[in-house]
């Protein structure tokens, strides 16, 4: 958007007047209150979904003692202190619904997408406030539903997140398969509802309303992610919507989509010619994209932080939009690599994995570019940068045992064993969970105009850092020993007795995690009430989002929205005095682009004398020459 | 949560002293009785999937039913109970309801001798030791039990709060002593950049026991019994080491870079850098070969595997799923498996065989056990009944999923006969006796219900010779479906005879 005279007037117009309490909290259509209330329901959904992480893993350790505590949470579903395995399966579904569509999908882009694209694009607010508003009452009311079906009498639904049919479409096969599918197919549909409505509107503002100066490649890292998430989910869940609409009509009007040939109770059904693997394409074509609609957001907040908190810029901006356009782009192509043992075509197995291994590529630029990044930075270790570092390492881990998985020939033992289990909770449950996190640590003072206790902070990452790897890492063993994935117990099976120490092992990992999440339950609620008053910009950053007012003014700046002149990663220009350069900074008082030799700038006081500087440079190059990058190229 | 009071853990005691004689006394009598031992090899095979005898699991505990039920009636129930359903019986009704409407099983093909023997070993098998003692105590100790539980819940997390609020406390005095004197009291900053080597010392020490403590309990350690299997794990193996050095060299990158660059005072700049096109191009490059090379192996292993052809010497079976066993269906002498229809599940013909089509008249089937010959290729066809299942060998690699209404197959050649990879294991593990009477085991590894975790069948790699007697001792449910037609001149059975 063009003029800021039209903004100025917008903002003149509805700026001043007050706001009853309904439409200021609740019916909110400032990007600002439906970023809060998108993190605030995000974040209960991710208590619940620990909750049920931990019940179910303490079941799963101790498969032969009764938790009196089961009893008191679950009611009948844990008459004598176990568990029942119906029930069981039931909160490993839920666990996985919320934290992949709930938590990670809607809690983490709807909150920062909500909140930072307005902000960081420099616009009074989002393109449709009305349909954001609408966005997130959609989310809320498939939360709420997805949470009703866990009051039903058969329980809610139990066949796994990935809902295969028939077992989710036969109510005969287990209970959750009852009205409690029924709920979590009306959930997922509310959901997409949310994800459209909010995914078109930030694709038409970051499009359309970009302040003066702000071109594309003057956007920062977030904003492409959000952007390229707004279009994967566009594209990608208007199929589950299909794909789940075919489902309600093969459980309730008798079609027959994903069923054939299947004989139940005694009876054989009528139903003929439709094939249960068509479910699970349909499924994967959004479940794919899905993962990076998950990822993308978590690393674009990662570079930003990583950048901002190393007082550097981020290394290889144009290689990462590359990457993320790479991902994005081939993420469509991907899907058969979850189906390669379903009976699927081996030659259209073997095309999949092609494209699967393609995707690592832009995956190693990006980490590479995180390291490069800090590489001789000067960095600070707020709590959000700590998450950042720790999502890098976490994605390294996760994202090198997608090499195995990805190939078709290795999926033959691994499959659906707890490596899979391992490899996708680490590359993209914790990562994304830490990406989540540093934005909230990030970008506290900007939404609720307090800050964190950095100190806890620290506590709480180092409590999760730990508590991932334990309770992750042992996993890639248990895979690796063929321990199948969604077992009740391993009571019945000898070989497996071995891993009993681990999985207890495990289950604790997983205690220690939650009880770290709790610190930063009470720093969050603490610090919105009581925390320290911010000031304007607490990180010294360069986005436009620190250039509004700690109060959040409807229209968020006072005046004019400020003009853009630069790139958003000029930290510790040589050139400039301090070690940012806010966008905003005009091209007189620091010119947009640095015109000294980038192979050569001084790592000292912007006060040294070019030489020394240089003779410093040749000094570190050696050194990473050292590290064994070689190889021809320095 | 863990929380337990003494009282408890003496009731817990004693209750496991009084069951274990109870189990004493009970174990004298009947554990040689023919038909407790017989009832006892069905039970485990058929019903132990959802069934325990003292607890309830999917469906209920069945000790005393023959109390509760006349001994006609679980025999119609247990062979087909959606008849009874059917039949307006109100017992059966009322189980049904009772189980959120998701029905048992039918077991046609049992006897009624068979069915007789279970009910015997059901009413006087012994006690289950400490699983079933504990969650007794558990409902001793109920009454009581939740209330404290809760309360200590309560406890737990106000215990929590006060600490954090404690530890909030703290820092924030620390922050306020700071101001004060000008200067940082504890600079967090250096601390947090400390961790970070610390953690990667910490964390080099938990793999490497990771890796020397399990990795005798993986794949690895004793090799596949598949021939398949060896190329797969060499090149698990080349994908390991890549990727192994890759992860160090990031982790030890990402773990100590915070340490050397850390903030080194406000008057500092960062080296403003911000890209090499020279290094990112080969940082691209040199992925993109390894990837390729890795690509190009795994495409033609892959191939490898799934897109031969049927080899020459390969024998047919069948493995048929459903909720909650496998059935193997072996082709009979003529070695063709007869064509099947899911409309034709009735009686002793589970798995839908087609009988007008006569290659089906001498196709056996067997519940629990397949059996495989050592160094011969095996074409393994896959059905299911019911829902998605997943036939799943991990000593053998072999994986795939069984689907209704779209047959499936796969084809291996086993290499190490049971014995061998039992006395691998053993010599591998020569402390625990689990490997004693170790297996190959068949799971399935696609969720297909509650019990979804019981679903396994014995799979015994053996030589030709040992097969073939195996395969003598089992029924063609033809036979058993037309008995009084099997002594006419039905050709195909006189062939089998022949044949015996």
């Amino acid at each position: 958007m063009s003029n800021s005279v039209s903004d100025t007037m917008h903002h003149d117009d509805h700026g001043h007047h007050e706001q009853s309490f309904i439409s200021k909290y609740v019916f909110s259509m400032d990007h600002k209150m439906i970023s809060k209330q998108f993190l605030i329901t995000g974040l209960i959904m991710g208590l619940i979904g620990m909750l049920m992480s931990i019940l179910f893993r303490m079941q799963l350790a101790w498969p032969d003692r009764s938790f009196p505590i089961f009893n008191t949470l679950l009611g009948k579903w844990a008459t004598d202190g176990h568990i029942n395995p119906d029930f069981y399966m039931a909160l490993v579904t839920m666990h996985g619904t919320i934290m992949v569509f709930f938590v990670l999908t809607a809690g983490l882009s709807g909150t920062f997408s909500n909140l930072l694209i307005p902000y960081q694009i420099g616009c009074r607010d989002m393109a449709s406030p009305f349909l954001n508003m609408l966005s997130y009452w959609f989310f809320l009311t498939s939360s709420i539903v997805l949470m009703s079906s866990l009051f039903v009498q058969t329980g809610p639904a139990s066949g796994g997140w990935t809902v295969y049919p028939p077992l989710s479409a036969l109510p005969k096969a287990m209970p959750g398969s009852g009205i409690g599918m029924t709920l979590w197919l009306v959930s997922m549909i509310f959901f997409i509802g949310s994800s459209l409505l909010g995914g078109i509107n930030y694709v038409v503002t970051i499009l359309n309303m970009r302040t003066h100066g702000l071109t594309m490649t003057r956007l920062p890292l977030t904003i492409w992610a959000f952007f390229f998430t707004a279009v994967l989910g566009i594209l990608s869940f208007p199929v589950l919507l299909s794909g789940s609409l075919l489902l309600v009509f093969d459980r309730s009007f008798g079609t027959s989509f994903y069923l054939s040939e299947i004989f139940i109770d005694g009876h054989a059904l009528s139903n003929a010619g439709g094939s249960p693997i068509l479910w699970q394409h349909l499924f994967w074509f959004l479940g794919h994209p899905e993962v990076y609609i998950i990822i993308l957001p978590a690393l674009g907040i990662t570079s930003e932080v990583v950048a901002t908190n190393s007082r550097k810029p981020i290394f290889g901006y144009k290689a990462m939009i590359g990457s993320i356009m790479g991902i994005a782009a081939l993420s469509f192509f991907v899907w058969g690599h979850h189906m390669f043992i379903t009976g699927m075509n081996p030659l259209v197995g073997s095309v999949f994995m092609f494209i699967t291994f393609l995707v690592a590529i832009p995956s190693a630029v990006k980490t590479f570019n995180y390291l490069a990044t800090m590489w001789r930075g000067n960095i600070r270790f707020t709590p959000a940068m700590l998450f950042g570092i720790g999502l890098v390492s976490l994605f390294v881990t996760g994202g090198l045992t997608g090499i195995f998985l990805g190939n078709a020939a290795l999926d033959i033992p691994l499959h659906d064993s707890y490596f899979v289990v391992a490899h996708f909770h680490i590359v993209m449950g914790s990562s994304a969970i830490f990406g989540l996190l540093c934005g909230i640590y990030h970008w506290f003072p900007r939404m609720f105009g307090r800050m964190m206790s950095p100190q806890l902070g620290y506590i709480h990452f180092w409590f999760s850092l730990v508590a991932v790897y334990m309770v992750f890492f042992p996993m890639h063993f248990m895979g690796l020993g063929g321990v199948p994935r969604r077992y009740y117990a391993f009571t019945a099976w000898d070989q497996f007795a071995v891993w009993n120490d681990m999985n207890q092992f495990i289950t604790i990992g997983a205690i220690v995690g939650a009880a770290g999440q709790l610190i930063f339950l009470y720093n969050f609620v603490y610090s919105i009430f009581f925390g320290k008053k911010s000031v304007q910009n607490p990180w010294d950053s360069n986005t436009l989002e620190w250039t509004a007012p700690v109060e959040q003014l409807h229209g968020n700046w006072p005046g004019e929205v400020p003009k853009v002149y630069r790139w958003p990663y000029d930290y510790s220009r040589p050139d400039a005095d301090s070690d940012f350069v806010p966008q905003n900074v005009p091209d007189d008082v620091v010119p947009a682009e640095w015109a000294g030799d980038p192979h050569a700038s001084s790592n000292g006081h912007n006060t040294s004398p070019e030489t020394d500087a240089k003779k410093e440079a040749v000094v570190h190059f050696s050194w990473f020459k050292k590290l064994g990058l070689r190889l021809g190229v320095l | 949560m863990l929380h337990f009071n003494t009282k408890k853990v003496f009731a817990f005691l004693s209750v496991i002293l009084v069951l274990s004689i109870r189990t004493f006394a009970a174990g004298a009598d009947m554990s040689k009785d023919p038909g407790y031992l017989s009832g006892e090899k069905t039970f485990k095979t058929n019903c132990l999937t959802c069934h325990a005898i003292d607890k309830k699991v999917i469906g209920p505990a069945l000790r005393g039913v023959s109390s509760r039920r006349k001994e006609a009636w679980i025999i119609k129930w247990v062979k087909d109970n959606s008849k009874l359903r059917a039949a307006n019986d109100p017992e059966a009704i009322a189980i049904y309801n009772e189980y959120n409407q998701v029905a048992m099983t039918a077991f046609p093909n049992l006897s009624d001798e068979e069915i007789k023997n279970i009910v015997v070993y059901i009413e006087n098998a012994p006690v289950a030791g400490a699983a079933s003692a504990k969650s007794a105590s558990a409902i001793d100790a109920g009454a009581n039990a939740p209330a404290t539980e809760e309360v200590s819940l309560w406890l737990y997390i106000f215990v929590c709060v006060l600490l954090f609020a404690l530890l909030n406390l703290l820092f924030s005095i620390e922050n306020k002593v700071s101001r004060l004197l000008g200067k940082e009291l504890i600079n967090w900053n250096k601390i947090n950049a400390t961790m970070f080597p610390i953690m990667l010392v910490a964390g080099s020490i938990y793999i490497y026991y990771y890796f020397t403590r399990y990795s005798p309990y993986t794949y690895f350690s004793v090799g596949s019994g598949s021939a398949h299997g060896l190329i797969l794990d060499d090149m698990f193996m080349v994908t390991l080491y890549i990727t192994g050095i890759v992860f160090i060299i990031c982790q030890i990158l990402a773990f100590t870079f915070p340490y050397f660059y850390r903030h080194k005072g406000t008057g500092t700049k960062g080296f403003y850098y911000p890209h090499n096109n020279q290094v990112e191009f080969w940082w691209t490059i040199i992925p993109s070969i390894v990837l390729i090379c890795l690509l190009v192996y795994g495409l033609k292993t892959w191939n490898g595997i799934t897109m031969q052809e049927k080899p020459a010497d390969a024998y047919e079976i069948e493995i048929y799923a459903r909720q909650f066993d496998w059935t193997v269906r072996y082709p009979g002498v003529d070695g063709k498996l007869g064509k099947h229809d899911y409309h034709k599940i009735e009686g002793a013909n589970t798995v839908g065989m087609d009988y007008n089509d006569a290659d089906s008249h001498d196709d056996i089937t067997n519940v629990g056990e397949v059996h495989l010959v050592v160094n011969q290729p095996v074409v393994m066809n896959l059905r299911a009944q019911d829902v998605i299942h997943s036939a799943f060998i991990p000593n053998l690699r072999v994986q795939m999923n069984a689907v209704p209404g779209m047959p499936t197959s796969q084809v291996f050649t086993p290499i190490v006969t049971t014995k061998e990879m039992r006395a691998r294991l053993q010599k591998e593990h020569p402390n625990d006796d689990i490997y004693n009477d170790w297996n190959y085991m068949m799971l399935c590894n696609k969720i297909c219900g509650a019990s979804h975790y019981m679903m396994k069948m014995v799979v015994i790699v053996e030589t030709k010779e040992e097969y073939d007697a195996w395969l003598k001792t089992l029924k063609a449910p033809y036979k058993m479906d037309n008995a009084p037609a099997t002594t006419a001149a039905d050709s195909t059975s006189n062939k089998t005879t022949a044949s015996n």
